[in-house]
C-alpha cells in the first residue's frame, strides 16, 4: 500500500517537475538583428553615438515567469563603431575598451524582475576591462513570437533593454578627461530566434 | 637620487592614469607597480648589469603582456622583443661615462620622445602623454646639466637614475608596442635602437665642450626620427 502510495506521488510529480523545466526556452541571439548602441555626452555639446557589430549570446526566456529566465550575451569590442575610423582606434586603444588585453565584453544576468505586462527589471554581471560590475536594465518584451516566412520553423521574438553604466566603475579615467560623460546611456534591440 | 626620481615620476603617472587598482588587471595599471620596482632594482643593476637589466626587462614584459599572452601566445608579445633585447644590450654602457654625461640622458630623451610621437601615430593617447612627460623630465634634466656645463661645472646623472629612467621608458615603450591599436611595430623595433647609440656615438673630444652635446643629440636622435617617418609614412 505504503509502496503504491509512493509510485502514485512519483507518477504525478514527475510531469510537473518536468513542466516546471521545460518552461524556460532557449533562445539564440540573431548577429544580424542586434543593435547595441550607446550614447555619451561630448563635452556638452551633443551625445555621440557608438554602436558594436558584433554581439552573440543566447536568452532562457519563460514567459510565464520571468523571474526563472536568464541572459548571456558577448560583444566583440573591436566591432565598435562610432561612424568616424579614428575614433573607433581611439575607443579601441587602453584609454577606453583595451582591446588589445581584453578582446571582449560580457553580460550574465544574476536576477529578473517582473514591473509589469510586457515589462522588467534584469540585474547582471558585466565585465569590461577586466572588471566586472552590476547592472540594471530595463527590459521591455515585444509580445511577438513569430516566424520569416521563408523559415517558417525558426520562432523567433524581440526584446528592447536600455541602462546607464558609469565608465568611472571600470577604472575608465580618460572618460572624464576627454570630456565625455559622465555615464554612458546603453540602448540594446535583439531579435532572437528559438532553438 | 633614485627615490626622488621614481616619487616624482610616479606622482605624474598617477596624475595621468589615475590610482591602479589593487590587484592591477591591465598593463597600464601594472606599470605603476613596474615603475616602484625599477626604483628599488635601478641601484643595484651594475653588478652583471646587462643579464640583471634582461631578466627585468623580461619579467616586466611578461606581466605587462600577460592578458595578450593569454589571448595570443607568446608570438603577441612580439612587438616587445626587440626593444627588450636592445635595452638590456643597452645598458652595458651605462657605466662608461668615457663619452661624455649627456649621450645616455641624451638618447633616453630621444627614446621617450619617439615613443610619444609612435603613440599618437598609433591612436594611444594616454601613453603619449606618459612618454611624453618621461621626456620632458629629461630635457628638464638635460637643460640644467648643459647650463652647468656652459658655467664650466659637470652636472651628470647619477647611474643608478639613468638606469631607472631607461628601464622606465622602456617599459612605457614596451606597453605602446603592444597595445596601441595602429601601433607599427617595425617603428618601435627602430626607435628602441637609440638606446644603442651610447655606445657608438663619437665623443667629439677635440671639440669645444659645449658643442659635444648638441652634435651627439642630433647622432643620438637618427633612430628616433626614422623610427617616426616610419610609423607616419605606414598609414
Amino acid at each position: 500500500m505504503k509502496l503504491l502510495h509512493l509510485a502514485l506521488i512519483a507518477g504525478l510529480a514527475a510531469p510537473t517537475f518536468s513542466n516546471v523545466a521545460t518552461a524556460a526556452e532557449t533562445y539564440t541571439i540573431d548577429p544580424a538583428h542586434v543593435w547595441v548602441s550607446f550614447k555619451i555626452n561630448h563635452a556638452g555639446w551633443a551625445s555621440a553615438h557608438g554602436t558594436f557589430k558584433s554581439v552573440s549570446g543566447t536568452i532562457e526566456f519563460d514567459k510565464d515567469d520571468v523571474t526563472t529566465s536568464s541572459v548571456s550575451a558577448e560583444i566583440d569590442p573591436n566591432s565598435v563603431e562610432t561612424n568616424l575610423e579614428q575614433r573607433n582606434s581611439d575607443l579601441k586603444s587602453p584609454d577606453f575598451l583595451n582591446t588589445g588585453e581584453f578582446p571582449s565584453i560580457t553580460f550574465e544576468s544574476t536576477a529578473i524582475e517582473k514591473t509589469g505586462d510586457k515589462t522588467g527589471k534584469m540585474t547582471g554581471n558585466l565585465t569590461m576591462i577586466g572588471v566586472t560590475v552590476p547592472i540594471t536594465l530595463d527590459v521591455t518584451w515585444s509580445g511577438l513570437e513569430a516566424a520569416f516566412p521563408w523559415a517558417p520553423d525558426v520562432q523567433r521574438t524581440g526584446f528592447t533593454a536600455t541602462g546607464v553604466i558609469s565608465p568611472a566603475a571600470f577604472n575608465m579615467t580618460k572618460v572624464a578627461e576627454f570630456g565625455l560623460g559622465p555615464d554612458i546611456l546603453v540602448t540594446i534591440d535583439v531579435e532572437a530566434e528559438k532553438k | 637620487m633614485v627615490v626622488v626620481t621614481a616619487v616624482l615620476l610616479l606622482v605624474l603617472y598617477v596624475n595621468l592614469e589615475g590610482i591602479p587598482p589593487f590587484p592591477p588587471t591591465a598593463s597600464k595599471q601594472k606599470l605603476t607597480y613596474v615603475i616602484a620596482a625599477a626604483a628599488l632594482s635601478a641601484p643595484f643593476l651594475h653588478r652583471a648589469r646587462m643579464l640583471l637589466t634582461l631578466c627585468f626587462l623580461v619579467i616586466a614584459t611578461l606581466w605587462l603582456g600577460w592578458n595578450k599572452l593569454g589571448h595570443d601566445g607568446l608570438l603577441g608579445l612580439a612587438p616587445a622583443a626587440v626593444p627588450v633585447a636592445l635595452g638590456a644590450w643597452g645598458s652595458r654602457t651605462l657605466s662608461r661615462p668615457e663619452r661624455g654625461a649627456f649621450v645616455w640622458p641624451l638618447a633616453l630623451l630621444a627614446l621617450c620622445l619617439a615613443g610619444a610621437g609612435l603613440a599618437v601615430d598609433g591612436v594611444f593617447m594616454g601613453f603619449a602623454q606618459v612618454s611624453g612627460a618621461i621626456a620632458a623630465f629629461l630635457g628638464g634634466a638635460l637643460l640644467v646639466g648643459y647650463a652647468s656645463l656652459l658655467m664650466g661645472r659637470d652636472a651628470a646623472l647619477p647611474e643608478a637614475v639613468l638606469s631607472f629612467l631607461m628601464l622606465s621608458g622602456l617599459s612605457v615603450l614596451v606597453v605602446i608596442g603592444l597595445f596601441a591599436p595602429e601601433i607599427d611595430p617595425l617603428a618601435v623595433a627602430v626607435a628602441s635602437l637609440t638606446l644603442l647609440m651610447p655606445g657608438v656615438v663619437p665623443a667629439f673630444a677635440k671639440l669645444p665642450k659645449p658643442v659635444r652635446p648638441v652634435l651627439q643629440a642630433i647622432l643620438t636622435s637618427i633612430p628616433a626620427v626614422a623610427a617616426l617617418a616610419l610609423a607616419f609614412l605606414a598609414h
